[in-house]
């Protein structure tokens, strides 16, 4: 099973310390690729160039989208270039910012079992958290796009390729318009594909987006969620920012110890650790406690004058 | 026992009672009731006007808040917000109630509902999704509007009585409380877009993409109907239900509204379906119902001196934009 499965990841060239270190963490056995979006001065052999890929729309994407947009519309044109390599029957997607820590069986059997598996980005209702609200996941998407499993068949590549060709021109953030680069288009997945799996172990892909609802532990040489699942695979991109709300989120979760080492490992490939787009802060608008305060009174100045009190009432 | 309801205000009673008239030829085991966002004391429609279906007035199923969702809901919103309120009377109040099914008043019911009642044995929830093959057009409605708004359409759902059903309930009432409301930008369309979280935060979620369930004007583009002696058939199967969203008697040539890939013209397929639906809703009083404005609804104020308070504006308006 181990020859036929091809795991990869796609990045900029500035994060390709990421997924050095997350090459480090897979079974040594299996095959790994790295998607590069960008130039990056390596001898490598396992990096893959983007514009290298035989697909027509490529330059036009190159044009049309910035790098955090790119390396997401990038990831079906990698996963069906792998998938038509010779003897590969899986491919596996992780972001590069992921640390498999766990079993790697797991994944392994559920990738053969189905033609798609994605996991939630969250799998229990909350209300309501230091990472945000629930309607915040329904126009960002209810899927992860940090990991993906495809098994070879008819019914996967036309999954691809219906992915690809929305990727190629509707892969901007904008939420307003239903988009979130690639990500908000997996809605679609389980309605208009068969044979795919939404798996729901809350071991799986635990991230700064579901920290509220897992708590890690240390227990005989192994991280435990929950105190019940064994940790298999952290996605670390939105924990990377700075910022006392995000550090908070981390250390109630008990993930502090695993978020330190993380980045000790990344310290063997990079003295600086480049920035990450994070979906959260991109949605929490940055600005300045004055520059939020100007625009609230420039609000109110607007509402008064448009609900002055001077009407009549009437009925639709 | 199995009970479908509808929700609608008194302008909407010809399309609920259209609804009734179908469910009671094709379904006369299921109990149907008419939940009415609206209040007959205030309305004085003439007896000879009232519904034969059983009429549950909003304020008789008690609602802790009812005034404050009145005042921040339009009837769109109130209509919809109220929806898993209703869910919860049913369930907790009428006595051996095993299925609950609400359907949008624009809906007929062309076939027993043998099958649903039977995915409900096994199942607690069951959706149907607005689509089930791609559109590759991007005409409207496209994939990305589904996205903003919900993949599952909520003109239709059906809940078994069960813990997991009660919790969504319980979870949906709390967010449609306050958050009913179109804010795309936000993630929020009505009630429609929550139910997105169904299959994520539970479990024995059923996705039935039969397409004679729930037909619309978002599937036309996968689905072709055919008239035959046994009835409408779609794609070789027959019609189930079908959702005329958005279509007016008083625009007969408007397929709906809200769409803009087909007319009749490229339709035709669709005439029988929609003629006799047409008959339907004249035949059951639709002017006459349409006149009444919903008791819930305050009267909006019209702001006078639009053209001096947009002068006005202009200035703020110029530097927010810049900010």
């Amino acid at each position: 099973m181990a020859g036929k499965t091809l795991i990869f990841t796609v990045c900029s060239a500035e994060h390709y310390p990421f997924a050095q270190v997350l090459a480090d963490s897979l079974p040594k056995e299996l095959t790994f690729k790295i998607g590069m979006v960008g130039e990056v001065a390596t001898s490598d052999l396992n990096v893959v160039q983007f514009r290298e890929l035989p697909f027509e729309v490529i330059p036009e994407m190159h044009q049309r989208y910035d790098t955090p947009a790119l390396v997401a519309a990038a990831k079906p044109f990698f996963a069906s270039y792998f998938l038509l390599q010779n003897g590969i029957e899986h491919v596996i997607y992780f972001d590069p910012t992921t640390f498999v820590f766990g079993n790697f069986d797991d994944i392994l059997q559920k990738s053969t079992t189905y033609d798609i598996v994605l996991t939630p980005r969250l799998t229990r209702k909350f209300g309501k958290s230091t990472y945000g609200d629930e309607k915040m996941f329904l126009n960002t998407g209810m899927y992860d796009n940090g990991f993906f499993a495809v098994r070879k068949s008819q019914n996967t590549f036309r999954f691809l390729e219906w992915w690809q060709q929305r990727l190629t021109d509707r892969a901007y953030l904008d939420l307003c318009n239903g988009m979130n680069h690639d990500q908000l288009w997996l809605n679609y997945v389980p309605i208009l594909f068969e044979n795919s799996c939404i798996y729901k172990n809350i071991g799986w892909n635990v991230g700064l987006q579901n920290l509220h609802e897992r708590v890690l532990t240390f227990k005989d040489n192994k991280w435990v969620v929950n105190l019940t699942e064994p940790l298999v695979f952290f996605n670390f991109k939105e924990c990377l920012e700075e910022g006392t709300e995000v550090k908070k989120m981390i250390k109630d979760s008990g993930a502090a110890k695993l978020l330190s080492s993380y980045k000790e490992r990344l310290k063997q490939y990079t003295a600086v650790i480049p920035p990450v787009f994070s979906l959260r802060k991109s949605l929490h608008s940055p600005d300045s406690a004055f520059r939020k305060g100007l625009k609230d009174m420039l609000r109110t100045i607007v509402d008064t004058i448009t609900y002055f009190p001077i009407y009549h009432k009437i009925s639709k | 026992m199995t009970l479908a309801f509808t929700l609608c205000s008194i302008n909407y009673l010809a399309q609920a009672r259209t609804l009734g008239d179908s469910l009671k030829r094709t379904n006369p085991h299921i109990r149907f009731v008419i939940g009415l966002v609206d209040r007959l004391d205030t309305a004085n429609v003439p007896v000879d006007k009232l519904p034969e279906f059983e009429l549950l007035e909003l304020h008789r199923i008690g609602i802790d808040g009812l005034d404050e969702m009145c005042e921040h809901y339009n009837i769109t919103e109130l209509n919809t917000a109220v929806k898993p309120y209703f869910f919860k009377y049913f369930f907790g109040k009428v006595p051996q109630v095993k299925n609950v099914i609400y359907f949008d008043p624009d809906i007929i019911v062309y076939q027993p509902l043998a099958e649903l009642e039977a995915l409900l044995e096994k199942n607690d929830f069951v959706l149907t999704p607005h689509l089930a093959t791609p559109i590759e057009d991007q005409l409207t409605p496209n994939e990305l509007h589904h996205l903003n708004t919900g993949v599952y359409n909520l003109g239709f759902i059906a809940l078994h009585k069960s813990p997991e059903a009660l919790d969504f309930v319980k979870w949906w009432e709390e967010k449609l409380f306050d958050e009913c409301k179109i804010d795309l930008c936000n993630g929020l369309f009505v009630d429609q877009h929550w139910v997105n979280f169904a299959p994520v935060f539970w479990n024995n979620v059923h996705v039935e993409k039969h397409p004679g369930w729930n037909a619309a004007y978002w599937n036309l583009h996968e689905r072709t109907f055919t008239e035959e002696e046994k009835g409408h058939f779609v794609n070789g199967q027959p019609v189930v239900f079908f959702h005329y969203s958005g279509y007016d008697p008083a625009k007969p040539s408007v397929i709906s509204k809200y769409q803009n890939r087909f007319t009749f013209e490229q339709r035709p397929d669709l005439n029988p379906l929609f003629d006799y639906y047409r008959d339907e809703l004249l035949r059951n009083h639709n002017a006459y119902y349409r006149q009444f404005p919903c008791y819930y609804i305050k009267s909006e104020p019209l702001y006078k001196y639009q053209r001096i308070r947009a002068l006005l504006k202009k200035p703020f308006e110029k530097w927010l934009a810049r900010l």
